[in-house]
């Protein structure tokens, strides 16, 4: 399963080899006045569109939710401490997670034909991940 | 696009895009094969070398010199401008990589 730390950085560097590999062949065609250019595609468009402005926002929400964290006064809890702000953080990161995943398949899933219950199955498999991530994050802090 | 008789071939770039005229898919399976050679090629020399091999890391590299070929394919095109690898094939190639991509990094 890994740790959570893990599987947002895993999908946050294969977010930007996305983004990067699309920045590639988009420039590359644009300077070489390209006949048929990737742009142009509605899908290829919207998906580049998308992942930039979603690893854009990751650096506001991690500044927001450092602020939320900075300021929020521990309480002692049976035995631990207890921060709530650690549940919020929590599920905005997952958030982001589904966000870039559900945007980086639509390219194989559209154009390849990929089966609806393989993406399913993925998809069941990456939210029992993440949740039990998210639950040993929130019980023992990592 | 009209598959066209072998001739007024006046550049090479001419050459290299008349099998697109006549078969849409030339460069699919062209591409494809490069693929399945190199990756197999990578698999077995890496296997021979250390005594083990990463299949994924192999359809990872291959996948990566794939993709920039058909980007290549796309800038080349010939005296009616048309591609010698069209948009769509270029698209299948990209979504078949970015799968071999992505679980190669993810694994990494």
């Amino acid at each position: 399963m890994g740790s959570f730390q893990d599987i947002f950085g895993n999908f946050a560097f294969l977010g930007l080899m996305v983004l990067a590999i699309l920045g590639l062949v988009i420039t590359v065609q644009n300077l070489n006045e390209s006949v048929q250019p990737l742009s142009e595609h509605e899908l290829i468009n919207e998906t580049f569109t998308n992942i930039t402005s979603l690893i854009g926002s990751a650096e506001g929400e991690s500044k927001s939710k450092y602020n939320l964290f900075s300021s929020e006064k521990p309480r002692l809890g049976f035995g631990s401490i207890v921060l709530f702000t650690i549940v919020t953080v929590g599920k905005t990161f997952g958030n982001l997670i589904f966000g870039l995943f559900t945007f980086i398949i639509k390219i194989p899933l559209i154009i390849l034909g990929v089966n609806q219950t393989i993406v399913s199955m993925i998809i069941s498999f990456l939210t029992i991940s993440i949740v039990i991530a998210l639950w040993i994050v929130y019980k023992f802090g990592g | 696009m009209v598959c066209e008789l072998f001739t007024n071939l006046e550049s090479i770039a001419d050459l290299l895009v008349y099998p697109t005229t006549c078969y849409y898919w030339f460069y699919l399976v062209v591409l494809g094969t490069i693929f399945t050679v190199i990756s197999l090629s990578l698999y077995f020399i890496e296997k021979e070398k250390i005594g083990k091999a990463d299949a994924i890391s192999t359809l990872g590299v291959s996948s990566i010199a794939t993709l920039l070929l058909a980007l290549i394919g796309t800038l080349i095109r010939n005296s009616d401008g048309i591609p010698m690898v069209q948009q769509n094939i270029f698209l299948y190639v990209l979504a078949f990589t970015i799968v071999f991509i992505g679980i190669w990094f993810f694994k990494k």
